[in-house]
């Protein structure tokens, strides 16, 4: 099923793994994981926690397929699981300022080629510090707007806010992020 | 009856698609400056093309920095609105706002880009004469809603528009079982009935709330003597209100300076 299903719109997909067909859930398995598991990936979460997130997304997707309306597409419904995994899951970590071995291995071994690249790491772990000094419900605004690139309404559907909590929450962790980066910026 | 017979009654002078649009745009408009009166340092600046609502301070920054230009100006008009919205904005210490631009303004949208503004968001401009609701005035369990009662419903920051809103400002809430659950602003200005943030707390979806409460403003619009209404629409709600009866006036397109 699942390499016979190229072709068969995700629409379709859906209707028969409602139906109870585990190989027309897995064909969607197949089709949109790596793109899940690179989005987590993008919220700031190592391989192995990446990892665990996009299962536990998958399986709530699978459990929950009843509930899934169709007013979207099958990846953004899937996609406001997993980010909202993501974020349960950062909020578990330790103290910012205890990277994980795997985020000081990536640092370490990307060694700078130029003055300037050198520069520009250190600001992109800076940025990834302070986003994760950020509140919760001021770092999943800045993360779906500046990171991920989605417009207010898509962010405020996927956190569940009205467009204007949003935008007030995208303000406040924006402002709060230029204050942590004051020394990169000026 | 004849034609100039019906045209005498209210209710049934037509409205073509460019009175509409125009209608709502004033209303819009209009809102942004009851929001700007109740908030510190805030006014909408009306310039030559364009409306800027600009807001420096506090909770309302983040929030209601938006302009609206006019549709099918010439170039040096397009030119001198762009010029005149950022003056303002850079006057005020104002550096994310967005324009809004009708979809249908190619030459407008072509600018702004070129100017290195970037695609945000869209919402669609729905109109529609009073005459033309399509559904009866419905029987739910409604409330006013103070304004702090509504900030609180949808997480808002509570000292918005100084925590009291705008008198201005008609909120109503739905609820359900003595709790308020759903929600819908309205505001009217020269016979037109905008109504704005239609919105239900997620556990109450799926129930028709929200097109119940847009269906009771525009009732009670009506009997006030309203003769048009205007939305702004998400794409999601966009099929709930063609039901009711607006008609599709074009998307705004919100565009952002790049940083």
């Amino acid at each position: 099923m699942a390499a016979a299903a190229t072709g068969i719109p995700d629409s379709e997909l859906v209707e028969l793994a409602r139906d109870g067909s585990q190989e027309a859930f897995e064909a969607l398995v197949l089709r949109h994981g790596d793109r899940l598991h690179a989005t987590l990936r993008s919220f700031g979460l190592t391989t192995t926690e990446a990892d665990d997130v996009a299962q536990e997304t998958l399986l709530r997707a699978w459990r929950g397929l009843a509930a899934f309306e169709g007013r979207s597409g099958f990846f953004t419904w899937v996609y406001r699981i997993g980010f909202n995994e993501a974020q349960r899951r950062l909020a578990r970590r330790p103290p910012a300022d205890q990277e994980s071995d795997e985020a000081l291995e990536r640092v370490a071994d990307s060694r700078p080629a130029t003055h300037a690249a050198a520069e520009h790491r250190e600001l992109a772990r800076a940025l990834d510090h302070a986003l994760r000094r950020l509140a919760p419900e001021l770092r999943a605004p800045v993360l779906l707007r500046d990171v991920e690139g989605r417009s207010t309404s898509e962010a405020a559907a996927i956190l569940d806010l009205h467009p204007a909590a949003l935008k007030s929450r995208l303000h406040r962790g924006r402002m709060a992020l230029r204050e942590q980066l004051a020394a990169y910026l000026t | 009856m004849k034609r100039a017979e019906l045209e005498r009654d209210h209710s049934v002078v037509s409205f073509s698609d460019a009175d509409l649009y125009q209608r709502g745009a004033e209303t819009l408009i209009a809102s942004w400056e009851a929001y700007a009166d109740a908030a510190v340092g805030a006014a909408v600046h009306r310039l030559p093309g364009v409306a800027a609502a600009v807001f420096p301070n506090g909770a309302e920054r983040g929030i209601y920095n938006n302009a609206l230009l006019d549709r099918d100006l010439g170039n040096a008009g397009r030119r001198r609105a762009l010029d005149a919205m950022e003056a303002a904005y850079a006057a005020a210490g104002v550096t994310r706002f967005a324009a809004w631009v009708h979809e249908r303004d190619d030459a407008l949208r072509a600018d702004v880009t070129a100017r290195g503004y970037t695609f945000d968001s869209a919402t669609r401009a729905m109109a529609m004469p009073l005459a033309d609701v399509s559904l009866p005035h419905p029987e739910i369990d409604w409330v006013p809603l103070a304004w702090s009662d509504y900030l609180r419903m949808f997480a808002l920051p509570q000292d918005l528009l100084g925590g009291r809103g705008h008198e201005a400002l008609r909120l109503i809430a739905a609820r359900v079982d003595g709790a308020s659950v759903a929600a819908a602003m309205a505001f009217e200005r020269n016979d037109d009935c905008g109504i704005y943030n239609v919105g239900t707390l997620a556990a109450f979806r799926r129930r028709g709330l929200g097109t119940a409460l847009t269906a009771l403003h525009l009732h009670d619009a009506a009997a006030r003597g309203c003769r048009t209404a205007s939305v702004q629409s998400t794409p999601m709600a966009e099929g709930v209100y063609r039901a009711v009866g607006f008609r599709d006036m074009g998307r705004y397109l919100e565009y952002v300076p790049s940083d």
